[in-house]
């Protein structure tokens, strides 16, 4: 049984009943299932056809921010992110969110447009699934069924759908599973590190993981698989890698950055929410300027161009899962 | 008159090799060279000739009114520690750009006039970390 038959939609291709409204680059619209708590959420990409079907269901709807969810275990809706916004519809945020229970004091935002109903919610929220069909498991579209079927409060049929069309192979690998990029950079908070009990004894790797272990923390270590050798790019890249930190970003992420002093030592910087760039040299304090005491403000400075002293190579900019751990 | 003669070399000999053993002797006091930001930094620890002659260094600096640099990536100067309590010293003391910090109740800071940072360097580059030192 196909997940879309699971969910009650019709696979019996019909005509386009809804006049194409806008047009869009079919790399345009990503699609996260928000129900996971230990793995990564499962995440797709809408192909040309289907994200021009949801701007069409969305259209002159007020929209619920990403962040507008109670944090529950299990379905806490979907988000749909837009990898740009140039070709959106003025009307459409490029980022929101479809089903899942609000916050308790969740307000929504005043807009001249009406939110969408429960109804179309659900609709939408099912719609959306069926397209994910090839990426979510079976049994957790099931789970989604039994939710929305009971906030539905006893109804049982869904309403009417717009046209599905049975994705073609090529709609299929262009849906090849492409994960959403979430960028979390937090807040500036060099109070936490340059404390007496927590300064000398974390680096600038534990600072730019977000994660005080304590224990001068270094590359590889936590996953058993240290680099070995000078430091170089590719073995402190490497062993980080085994960490958990990716050149490619795949779920929640923040952004760090790798230098290095040739053969002798590297060096993490992390971006903070404000968009500014922090970093701790070894045992000193955490700051948010570099060798000339200029702050890494991340548009005209950056931890590719600012004064990094004997750090002379530039690895590149990184992604460090949130919750990311090092030792 | 010969037998006399071969103990009293002997015990001239034993007596220096007693007293090259004491100078090269360790001590508690320990060098941190400060550098590095990822990895620790290199450490050694100090004989008794060059600890001595650091404390002796280390004794009679003028006051020095401007703020301690804390530096920033790269080369932070050199941390001392493990001093006797009879030293009247604290437990950490940082050398850098030519000042000397001590933490006692409150920090004060001092004129290197004695080259104590040299004397590291020069130590720094002996241990085989010339390539840090020499890149200053």
């Amino acid at each position: 049984m196909h997940a879309w038959q699971v969910l009650g939609i019709s696979p019996v291709r019909q005509q386009q009943s809804i006049p194409k409204l806008y047009k869009l680059n079919p790399t345009t619209m990503i699609i996260t299932l928000d129900v996971f708590s230990g793995r990564p959420n499962p995440s797709w990409r809408l192909s040309e056809k289907n994200a021009q079907q949801l701007l069409e269901r969305v259209a002159n709807k007020a929209l619920a921010p990403l962040d507008a969810v109670e944090n529950t275990l299990g379905f806490r809706g979907l988000t749909v992110t837009a990898t740009s916004d140039d070709q959106l519809p003025d009307n459409v945020t490029d980022s929101f969110r479809l089903g899942g229970s609000f916050l308790a004091d969740y307000v929504s935002p005043k807009s001249k447009f009406s939110a969408l109903s429960g109804e179309e919610t659900d609709s939408a929220v099912s719609w959306l699934l069926s397209t994910g069909q090839h990426i979510v498991d079976e049994n957790v579209l099931a789970y989604i069924q039994d939710t929305l079927l009971l906030s539905q409060q006893g109804t049982e049929t869904f309403p009417a759908e717009p046209a599905e069309e049975k994705e073609t192979m090529e709609d299929i690998e262009s849906l090849s599973a492409a994960a959403a990029c979430i960028i979390q950079n937090t807040a500036y908070n060099p109070g936490f590190w340059n404390v007496p009990a927590v300064q000398p004894l974390n680096n600038c790797y534990n600072y730019a993981m977000n994660y005080r272990s304590n224990t001068f923390a270094q590359p590889g270590r936590i996953s058993g698989r240290p680099y070995g050798g000078a430091p170089a790019c590719n073995n402190v890249g490497a062993a980080a890698n085994w960490d958990g930190c990716k050149t490619t970003c795949l779920g929640s992420n923040k952004n760090v950055a790798l230098v290095i002093w040739p053969g002798v030592d590297y060096h993490w910087y992390r971006r903070h929410s404000a968009g500014f760039w922090g970093h701790k040299p070894g045992q000193t304090a955490a700051r948010n300027t570099d060798n000339s005491n200029i702050v890494i403000n991340g548009t005209t400075r950056t931890p590719q161009n600012c004064n990094r002293g004997p750090y002379t190579i530039f690895c590149g900019y990184r992604f460090s899962p949130t919750g990311m751990k090092v030792r | 008159m010969k037998i006399s003669r071969n103990l009293a070399i002997g015990f001239v000999v034993l007596c220096l090799s007693c007293s090259l053993d004491t100078k090269q002797k360790p001590t508690g006091m320990k060098v941190e060279l400060d550098a590095f930001s990822g990895r620790p930094n290199p450490t050694w620890i100090l004989s008794s000739s060059e600890s001595t002659e650091l404390l002796i260094l280390l004794r009679s600096l003028p006051k020095k009114d401007e703020p301690f640099e804390e530096g920033g990536l790269g080369y932070r100067g050199f941390v001392l520690s493990g001093f006797e309590e009879t030293e009247n010293l604290p437990s950490q003391i940082r050398v850098y750009r030519k000042t000397i910090r001590m933490q006692f109740d409150r920090p004060e800071s001092f004129q290197d006039i004695h080259g104590v940072e040299r004397r590291l360097l020069f130590q720094a580059s002996q241990r085989g970390y010339g390539s840090i030192v020499d890149s200053l």
